[in-house]
């Protein structure tokens, strides 16, 4: 199941990256500056993600996941519609820039945690699963970004893309119920809760999307100030 | 949880993450640094020179970033098979030896491979190069992904190795101590060197001279670690002899970087001037060139090339244009290009500015007082608004302080545009000119627009439908705006009449349009730059060509059927009456450039010629009318699917695989 899973994470949170990237340039301008910016902060707190998976966020790997399925679902979801309307409140381009690359160093750590975590529920049963996990991972990083150029932005739109990316995760979030036997006892109150918000979570999802093109024509006045 | 929990948990990190940094280790934790650094300014280089050769920096940016990624994978794979045994210090000296050579060749290996394309591309093998082209580059950012992927892996192993202690292995998650500390740092590096690139290094070096230059970081960190576990053994002496010929080979193409750069500067733009059958011609450049101008700034390579093929246009222009009245013999004609794309020929730039600086001034009736301009770094639009007295200020804005500084200091440039950027009427405001439109209050009579073609997604922002209901509040409400429409000028051949119906198999009109109407534009009115088919003087200057074109025609069957001389004549004569009509037509149809005015709908438009005494070149009462003589395709109801939107672009058009055919 891991060598499913990381790659889909790995597609998504590359494409939430980009879609932000894409985002910064057409509110800032400056292509090149926002792309090699985005890179840099993703790869950078990937790594800070990755360091936070240690005590007790690496004792209970599947309740964390869940969380952090939940977390990236939600602000990966929101995080346009997030931005669209900070601009809409009048925010100066700097708390707006601040905001933004927040957003991207925040769905990097969530996504660089998301990887030891998978791997620890994987190590489990299989030691030195690192490197093969890791690979996967750069190969769904890499369809994510083809994606992206090719089909997402042209086709789809940055909106739907968001939308599209975060019912992806939300619904990686509902798969782990298979997980429910790596679950330790004393944190076993949190395993359902969980699903159910990531239920809630995903269904929100779901009907943003099927409303997606009046949300997107809603987020443009907003945008234009009509 | 509580409070007191996540502050505790908290501490617990940061002394975990201040516990984890070794301090014998500061030489390796700097290598990894760099490296990473390193890494990441190739990966950005390639990409980068990918989209100057190719358009779409959107495109290059994210497929480039997936393949490094992708490499780094599958270096991850192979690095544990690596150094078992002659160690792991031993496999990264090679790494690094391998990676400091493609650092200085990557940008010659991208710009080969587009040499190669247009070499396929020349001898209708279009597709064959594409696949070369783009498979050199993508291969080549793959090989440093995965060289990239190796480091890390090795990196680690060397820190375990010092540490003497076998496998460090953390109980909890199984991860080594090492990967963590060494992985944060490779991240941290990673960010500094994409930060540096668009910051620091792109605008004030040329990307050869990047690469050349980083690489030395890779040879000095080779360098260290061959030499702490050296020992004299034939493979350590080899390795050592391979440093010392990469350095000799970056500081000598760091002392040619000019003549490597001209190379391939010429290799791109003048590529037609020698495309013989024979492998000489993929590497050669003729000496007698004359050299490329270059100025980079943040945003973009302003190239200034030189016109080294006689054209048929210079022979028809003089017909056309009363600029060449006074000039017995043609100057050498220069192109503006900025990013590669084509934005000017100097030498019937002003046919294009013409019609739009003065056409929709004369379809008002009356000319606007504030006006403002957007794009237009070479001055040569304000130099013609300047001709008018009436106006009495021009708000110019541009995003490139190094384009202006060209315009006025170039003398090619400086020579055409008569230093418009230096009038008291004009104002130039250095920002982007989308954020100036969305921010600012001011209206005015008349706003020129006047940006490179939509040939990128982030070009696509300033042809987009939030772009143009910004436009349409700055506007006056009996003023007007007028954009250059690249892509409508489509037209098919004149009928009967000279009139001309409009080709929509490839037009962007739709696009246009439709954006225009969903931003709320009242009026949208397109006009064509279209000079005259029937011109006596332009027949009778292309004639003699035509007729030396005709030469081996002489013996064709007609000629030989022909009984007397008179008749002879009569058939040449008609011969050459079709050549010269065709001629014509084609280069005058090459010269057809679409704009389109928007208004609010009370803006009155008069398809009236006035003369309002200005001195006008090209631009005549003809001209004006057939301007407006292309009927475009409406529909009432907008079609979403062409709207070019922030959230969804619909330029570029073009395939977003083709690579750039300069010129």
């Amino acid at each position: 199941m891991i060598y499913i899973l990381t790659p889909l994470l790995a597609f998504c949170s590359v494409i939430y990256e980009l879609l932000l990237g894409q985002t910064l340039s057409a509110f800032l301008g400056n292509t090149v500056l926002r792309y090699s910016v985005t890179i840099g902060l993703y790869m950078l707190s990937m790594g800070i993600g990755a360091f936070f998976v240690r005590g007790v966020v690496s004792k209970n790997p599947v309740i964390s996941l869940q969380v952090v399925e939940i977390l990236l679902s939600i602000i990966g979801g929101a995080s346009l519609i997030f931005l669209f309307f900070l601009d809409w409140l009048g925010s100066p381009l700097l708390l707006f820039s601040l905001v933004a690359h927040s957003l991207i160093i925040i769905i990097g750590i969530l996504t660089g945690a998301e990887i030891p975590l998978l791997m620890i529920i994987q190590s489990r049963a299989k030691k030195n699963s690192e490197s093969k996990v890791l690979g996967v991972d750069y190969i769904g990083a890499f369809i994510g970004t083809i994606a992206f150029a090719f089909y997402f932005y042209p086709h789809a739109g940055l909106l739907e893309t968001s939308l599209f990316v975060a019912l992806v995760n939300a619904f990686i979030g509902l798969v782990l119920i298979g997980q429910e036997h790596n679950v330790t006892p004393e944190s076993h109150r949190y395993f359902n809760p969980l699903l159910v918000g990531q239920g809630a979570v995903l269904l929100l999802l779901g009907y943003a999307l099927f409303e997606s093109s009046s949300l997107n024509e809603f987020l443009l006045q907003l945008y234009l100030r009509v | 949880m509580t409070t007191a929990n996540i502050s505790g948990m908290l501490k617990e990190y940061r002394s975990e993450f201040l516990a984890q940094f070794d301090g014998s280790k500061w030489p390796l934790y700097f290598s990894t640094f760099l490296l990473a650094a390193c890494s990441i300014l190739y990966e950005l280089l390639i990409a980068h020179a990918l989209s100057l050769l190719a358009a779409n920096t959107v495109v290059w940016y994210s497929v480039t970033v997936g393949l490094f990624l992708l490499g780094m994978g599958l270096g991850s794979f192979v690095s544990d098979y690596l150094g078992k045994k002659n160690g792991p210090k031993n496999s990264l000296v090679t790494v690094e030896l391998l990676l400091s050579l493609l650092g200085i060749l990557a940008v010659p290996i991208v710009h080969f491979g587009h040499t190669i394309y247009l070499y396929a591309y020349v001898w209708n093998y279009g597709g064959l190069g594409i696949v070369a082209f783009y498979g050199s580059a993508f291969l080549t950012t793959l090989i440093i992904g995965f060289l990239t992927g190796i480091e890390l892996p090795l990196l680690m192993r060397i820190h375990d190795e010092e540490d003497a202690a076998v496998e460090e292995v953390n109980e909890n998650d199984g991860i080594r101590a090492s990967a963590s500390t060494l992985l944060g740092i490779d991240y941290l590096g990673s960010l500094i060197g994409a930060l540096a690139f668009p910051m620091v290094l792109l605008p004030h070096f040329e990307l050869l001279t990047i690469g050349f230059t980083v690489c030395f970081i890779n040879i000095a960190v080779a360098t260290f670690f061959l030499a702490s576990a050296f020992r004299p053994r034939f493979l350590h002496v080899c390795k050592g002899a391979v440093t010392a010929a990469l350095v000799l080979l970056s500081v000598t193409a760091i002392i040619g970087r000019k003549d490597i750069e001209q190379y391939f500067l010429k290799r791109f733009y003048y590529y037609y001037t020698d495309m013989t059958d024979s492998f000489s011609a993929l590497f050669k450049v003729r000496d007698d060139l004359p050299d490329i101008f270059r100025a980079s700034s943040p945003y973009q390579k302003i190239d200034i090339v030189t016109e080294v093929m006689p054209q048929m246009t210079d022979v028809l222009l003089p017909a056309y244009s009363s600029k060449f009245d006074a000039r017995t013999s043609f100057s050498p004609g220069h192109y503006l290009l900025l990013n590669g794309d084509y934005q000017l020929h100097t030498n019937y730039e002003e046919i294009y500015h013409e019609f739009f600086a003065h056409v929709p001034i004369i379809a008002s009736g009356h000319v606007p007082k504030e006006v403002l301009v957007m794009g237009g770094g070479d001055g040569f639009l304000v130099r013609e608004l300047l001709k008018y007295d009436e106006i009495e200020h021009i708000t110019h804005i541009d995003l490139d302080p190094t384009l202006i500084d060209t315009s006025n200091s170039h003398k090619v440039l400086l020579d055409l545009n008569e230093g418009a950027f230096l009038d008291d009427r004009v104002d130039t405001t250095f920002t982007d000119g989308y954020q100036y439109v969305r921010n600012t209050d001011k209206k005015f009579d008349a706003v020129y627009i006047d940006f490179p073609a939509p040939a990128d997604y982030n070009l696509a922002k300033l042809y987009s439908r939030e772009f143009f209901t910004f436009v349409k509040r700055r506007i006056k409400d009996d003023g007007f705006g007028v954009f250059d429409a690249t892509g409508i000028g489509f037209l098919f051949e004149p009928n009967e009449q000279g009139n001309q119906r409009v080709d929509m198999s490839y037009n962007d009109w739709p696009q246009y349009y439709h954006t225009l109407k969903a931003a709320g534009v009242e009026q949208i009115v397109p006009y064509i730059t279209t000079l005259d088919f029937e011109n006596l003087r332009a027949k009778e200057a292309i004639r003699k060509i035509a007729l030396r074109q005709l030469v081996p025609e002489l013996t064709s069957d007609l000629i030989q059927e022909a009984e007397t001389n008179a008749e002879k004549r009569a058939v040449l004569n008609a011969l050459a009456r079709t050549a010269v009509d065709s001629i014509i037509k084609e280069h005058v149809m090459s010269l057809q450039q679409g704009f389109i005015i928007l208004a609010h709908e009370d803006k009155e438009f008069s398809k009236e010629y006035i003369d309002f005494g200005t001195d006008l070149h090209v631009l005549d009462e003809g001209g004006f009318k057939r301007a407006f003589q292309p009927k475009y395709p409406r529909t009432e109801e907008i079609k979403e699917e062409a709207v070019n939107s922030i959230m969804r672009p619909t330029f570029p058009t073009t395939p977003l695989f083709e690579p750039r055919v300069p010129l």
